[in-house]
């Protein structure tokens, strides 16, 4: 019988484990495992997790605000940045006009700091679109966020 | 004097397992047939319904006014594919999530996650263990089920229910009615289940080759008739396909495909086979049906070749190619050798019906290859690898035994190597579960491009459609799964890309 424990043994542990933490996302929408740990609306676009961005513009986080970014722009440290300036750290155009789509504020007023850090950060894509948009910046004085 | 040591240790060794609990190894093996089918369920509800391939299939039943009608406009709304019962089951979930109060993803979600249940209970019931090696063969074989990276395919995409998993889980039903004593509801039930799984999808002929490989290799449940019943209704279906609608099935050029180590576009297929597509799809079968055994290539793609000649081989091609091998070979062993009575194990219904389940499904790969598409023989291979785990764990036979028979292995070392093997296959197991987290992440993102704020022209223009809408994508953004960021680093490299 020892043996045969042998061959069960890890197929049951991963079986129960999953069905552990199954049973605890159905109950109490808390798997045990891999859980969704929460995070700031930045965080979010930074990690390029478009659902969560959508569902905290929902719940009424401003896409304006500056939130902190733990571990992800800058390695094991916290970095405030608002959701736009953390899509730029993606260099991802697409999580920039997801920013835009949902609500974004970006006029004369902030473009050219969020160009110089588009071109800082070598997010081409998204610095050509504000070049397009607002004409090259002179990214001379301008202080940026990281 | 050391030999019959040996023989004696052997002897003992090799006894039929008692357990000293006191429960029933039948009990034991539905309860853990029943944590493996939650765990599954618990990963598969989790992910939201996907905008690709789903979306539209639930705008669609939305303008049908009843389940007759759906079935009506499944019949003549493609050129190529006739599957009025995906358009039935879409529009009936959609009247469940209706009377739960617009809770479409308890009725869309749960659904596959019950098809889960209901496939891996099946795949229990028809290993029909009865003694504790049963059940430990059973666990092997629940593993590999549950491992195989034909098995994730089933519930990765649901579009918005995945007619894979349906085939696969007739297909299984099919066999138990083989298997069972039968009678005429027997009959009825393999001949419906053959009806429902061709107006499911094309693939539903793998239930007509399960009946017909069952009966072959001795299994009575389904009667002849039935079987003649059945070949009519193949034949019907045909004739009304290509005879009455016209329709083509897929052929060249129509999906991106694997071809050596890496993919081929449809316009570079019609470049490079236009003339002669014979190789093309020759190639999609046979690298289909390899892929069920040796877990590569994947889509026709040989990733592992890709990954060597990069100078990275990750864990994930040794686990997988690793138990894959072991078990194909196990199976072999099996379907080679002789039963107690000295019968060639070949002739079993479990080994016949894996060979024709797995020739009949990589031939319905022909035009492009898929992990999905051979997901029946993958199921099928599960239910062979249980038949071989449980001979090798009680080879030799008591006969054997009895007589002093020496064992083929040293002791021990039989099960020290399915224990390995399963191991193995419990790592993949782990991998399907990581795999479902990210198809959850994917399918959540999908719905950030859907009823986007600034672009309100592009918003269903009808009330009913932007209400059912609305509350799908509410339902989908509300559902928290992890991003990729927080899983672990390694996971890819020991699970896939994906």
């Amino acid at each position: 019988m020892k043996a045969h424990w042998s061959v069960v043994l890890a197929p049951c542990l991963v079986a129960l484990t999953f069905a552990v933490s199954g049973v605890s996302a159905l109950l109490g929408d808390r798997p045990l495992v891999w859980r969704a740990r929460p995070v700031t609306l930045s965080e979010a676009m930074a990690n390029r997790d478009q659902g969560e961005v959508v569902r905290q513009v929902g719940a009424g986080v401003s896409l304006d605000g500056r939130y902190d970014v733990y571990d992800v722009i800058k390695r094991g440290q916290h970095t405030p940045a608002t959701p736009l300036e953390a899509a730029i750290a993606t260099r991802e155009a697409y999580m920039f006009e997801l920013g835009l789509a949902y609500g974004a504020h970006l006029g004369p007023d902030n473009a050219r700091a969020l160009f110089c850090l588009a071109d800082a950060g070598e997010a081409a894509e998204i610095r050509d679109a504000l070049r397009e948009k607002f004409g090259r910046q002179d990214c001379g004085g301008v202080t940026l966020p990281w | 004097m050391a030999a019959a040591s040996a023989n004696d240790f052997t002897r003992v060794y090799y006894q039929p397992v008692t357990s000293p609990l006191r429960v029933d190894p039948r009990a034991a093996a539905w309860a853990l047939g029943l944590v493996f089918a939650i765990g599954l369920a618990g990963s598969v509800y989790r992910i939201p319904i996907q905008v690709t391939d789903a979306l539209e299939t639930i705008e669609r039943s939305l303008t049908v006014a009843s389940l007759p009608a759906s079935f009506a406009s499944g019949i003549g709304n493609s050129a190529s594919m006739l599957r009025p019962l995906r358009e039935v089951r879409t529009k009936l979930l959609v009247e469940i999530g209706d009377a739960l109060g617009g809770r479409y993803d308890v009725a869309f979600r749960g659904y596959h996650a019950l098809s889960g249940v209901v496939l891996v209970l099946l795949f229990v019931g028809v290993a029909g263990a009865r003694t504790w090696t049963d059940v430990t063969a059973l666990v092997f074989a629940l593993a590999v089920l549950t491992g195989m990276h034909t098995f994730s395919g089933m519930f990765r995409e649901a579009y918005p229910t995945n007619h894979f998993l349906t085939i696969s889980t007739y297909a299984v039903a099919t066999y138990a009615l083989a298997r069972s004593r039968g009678g005429r509801l027997a009959d009825v039930a393999a001949v419906a289940f053959l009806v429902i799984s061709l107006l499911t999808l094309e693939s539903g002929v793998l239930v007509l080759a399960v009946a017909v490989a069952a009966a072959a290799a001795g299994a009575r449940g389904i009667s002849r008739p039935a079987l003649g019943a059945m070949a009519l209704v193949l034949a019907g279906y045909a004739l009304f396909r290509v005879g009455y609608l016209g329709l083509h099935t897929a052929g060249l050029g129509e999906h991106a495909t694997g071809l050596w180590a890496s993919v081929i576009s449809p316009s570079e297929q019609v470049a490079r086979f236009g003339a002669n597509p014979l190789p093309l799809y020759a190639y999609n079968v046979v690298m289909s049906g390899l892929a069920v055994l040796l877990s590569q290539p994947s889509a026709g793609r040989w990733t592992v070749a890709e990954a060597w000649l990069r100078g990275g081989l990750s864990p994930v091609f040794v686990v997988e190619m690793g138990s894959s091998v072991l078990t194909t070979a196990l199976i072999a062993w099996y379907a080679f050798g002789r039963d107690a009575a000295g019968r060639r194990r070949w002739r079993d219904p479990v080994v016949v019906v894996f060979a024709a389940v797995l020739v009949a499904n990589a031939a319905v790969s022909w035009a492009y290859a898929k992990n999905e598409i051979i997901g029946t023989a993958g199921v099928f291979y599960a239910l062979a690898a249980f038949a071989a785990a449980r001979a090798w764990l009680v080879q030799p036979t008591s006969a054997e035994a009895t007589a002093g028979t020496p064992s083929r292995w040293p002791a021990g070392a039989a099960v020290a190597l399915l224990a390995i093997v399963s191991t193995a296959w419990a790592v993949r197991d782990v991998g399907l579960h990581f795999k479902l987290r990210h198809t959850a992440f994917v399918s959540r993102s999908e719905w950030s491009e859907v009823l986007v704020p600034n672009k309100r022209d592009a918003w269903p223009a009808n009330a009913r459609r932007l209400e059912v809408v609305s509350r799908l994508k509410a339902e989908a953004v509300a559902t928290r799964v992890p991003s990729p960021a927080q899983m672990p680093e390694w996971g890819e490299s020991w699970w896939g890309e994906e």
